[in-house]
């Protein structure tokens, strides 16, 4: 006879509860990574309040903040963070569409893996910035080969990512499928797809940090505009407040992004906890 | 006719770094179901074959020679006919136990109201209601596998092979799963072929069990097992039961003592 229903239902309670606590461990993590940065910045107008770092060559949050509002006030700030950030965008977007299909093909056919992975190795530790000039030789002085900087930033953690990714896939889901009498296509589309999209996604967060200095270093050397080109202008003229306040926005931007990334990833893969 | 026959088997696998292939069944014939219906477990020792025998019926291997006939027509692959629970269970983490019963029915052209309709029913009939919404990870061992049946069953199919289902499960939810998969059956009436290393287990269940030995597989024994239905857990200390008991462990032992000569 079956045994009394609540042997059955013993472990069944615990759910509900499981959602209470991560709201929770998301405020806590707001509440302590603004209070770490809150704290470093009151350290650092303190040290120069009592004479303990000259702001002059530290600059301070004030003095960045008063110079970074006079750049505010007549546009060209926002100038400059539109062209940067059309880079940015042209690059990741090249990057991701090349680098997921050439990563699940990657992991895919053990040949071709074996054929590539030694080039894309070697690519993935290359001081890529090194080739700026033959890049603009290639592609002009435009915003094409800064977006191929970062471009060239993004593309390999990416590639990586999803090729490890598709290799850790449990063989037995693939059995599954195929026992229910799934073909090639819906192998791809059902299980190999949704089970790398973490690892894809995983790749896309790197590749995002890479892509924003492959941007900033590209407009240093070779741009008018852009956050790079105005991180060149203050320390051509040694003004402290400006190169802090700028250097210091790109580290936010990127920040933002990365945020934003982590929502969307914690959207597209709700069944893993996501953690950066 | 029988409904599923096994005719000439030969199974071989190649092994890396050896000249010889590895002989899983060599000239396996054997009436596996004899009437829709029957409820048929394959007990054996470790490495005999039983998981093969059962991959090549559900068209998921192809036998070196020989053939699986289904009411007489030879086994090409998968089919409608047939679902598998595997001892993985391998649910899809990035499923809810809805989407999960309902992946088989996505390969059979089953439009998704009808689909959800049909998921519904079985999570109910598994006992699982109330846990749709629920990812694979937030569920125990016997509740996953719970959704692994309702899964295969979903897709409505005449035959369930089981892979030793409850093999990853620990020995009292163990019990409870086999009482469940009982109830299931006696409203379902699918024929099954459940592959399995516990004798208790198989005796409980069966129709019919059929003991192999040791590699290559052969057929040592093909015992009916005659106790009432419906069964309940006080069967188990039967006059009866045990008679089965005892006859089947002395065949067991015999081959598992071969296994272990051969492993020596």
């Amino acid at each position: 006879m079956n045994l009394p229903p609540t042997l059955e239902r013993a472990p069944l309670a615990a759910p509900p509860r499981h959602r209470r606590r991560r709201m929770r461990e998301s405020t806590r993590r707001a509440l302590l990574g603004t209070a770490s940065v809150a704290a470093l910045l009151v350290v650092w107008q303190g040290l120069g309040a009592t004479g303990l770092l000259s702001p002059r060559d530290v600059s301070s949050p004030l003095r960045m903040l008063a110079a970074g509002a006079g750049r505010w006030g007549d546009g060209d700030l926002e100038r400059h963070l539109v062209i940067s950030g059309e880079e940015f965008g042209l690059g990741m977007l090249a990057a991701t569409a090349l680098s997921i299909p050439l990563g699940l093909l990657l992991g895919w056919y053990r040949r071709l893996r074996y054929l590539v992975e030694p080039l894309l190795m070697t690519a993935y530790s290359m001081p890529r910035d090194a080739f700026l000039p033959l890049i603009i030789v290639m592609l002009g002085l435009g915003i094409t080969s800064r977006a191929a900087l970062a471009f060239l930033g993004a593309v390999f953690p990416i590639v990586v990512n999803t090729m490890a990714g598709i290799r850790t896939i449990d063989r037995m889901l693939v059995r599954v499928a195929r026992s229910f009498g799934a073909g090639d296509r819906e192998v791809f589309t059902k299980i190999l797809l949704p089970a790398t999209l973490p690892y894809i996604m995983a790749g896309i967060r790197l590749g995002i940090g890479r892509a924003l200095i492959g941007v900033i270093v590209a407009e240093m050397y070779v741009s008018v505009a852009g956050l790079g080109s105005l991180i060149m202008a203050a320390q051509a003229g040694l003004n402290t407040d400006a190169l802090v306040f700028v250097t210091l926005t790109t580290s936010a931007i990127g920040f933002v992004v990365l945020t934003l990334s982590r929502r969307i990833e914690a959207r597209v893969v709700p069944w893993k906890p996501s953690d950066l | 006719m029988s409904h599923i026959t096994l005719r000439d088997l030969d199974v071989e696998f190649e092994r890396p770094g050896a000249a010889e292939p590895l002989v899983a069944l060599c000239g396996f014939t054997l009436n596996l179901v004899e009437r829709r219906g029957e409820f048929v477990s394959i007990v054996g020792p470790s490495g005999c074959g039983k998981s093969t025998l059962l991959g090549v019926t559900a068209g998921l291997m192809s036998p070196t020679a020989g053939e699986v006939l289904i009411d007489g027509c030879p086994v090409r692959g998968p089919g409608p006919d047939r679902a598998v629970v595997f001892q993985e269970i391998a649910l899809l983490p990035w499923r809810t136990v809805l989407d999960n019963v309902g992946f088989g029915m996505e390969f059979r052209r089953v439009p998704p109201a009808e689909r959800r309709r049909v998921a519904e029913t079985h999570i109910r009939l598994v006992g699982l209601a109330g846990f749709q919404h629920h990812y694979p990870h937030q569920l125990s061992g016997g509740m996953r596998q719970r959704v692994g049946i309702a899964r295969a069953l979903a897709v409505d199919p005449e035959i369930l092979l089981m892979d030793e289902p409850f093999g990853a499960l620990d020995a009292q939810t163990r019990l409870l799963m086999g009482d469940e998969l009982l109830r299931i059956w006696e409203q379902t009436r699918k024929s099954v072929v459940f592959v399995t290393h516990d004798l208790d287990e198989a005796i409980y269940l069966s129709d019919r069990v059929v003991m192999m030995t040791a590699r290559p597989g052969r057929v040592k024994a093909d015992v009916s097992i005659a106790l009432p239905r419906p069964r309940t857990a006080g069967i188990r200390n039967s006059v009866e039961f045990l008679g089965y008991r005892r006859a089947l462990w002395a065949l067991l032992e015999e081959e598992a003592l071969k296994t272990m000569a051969e492993a020596g």
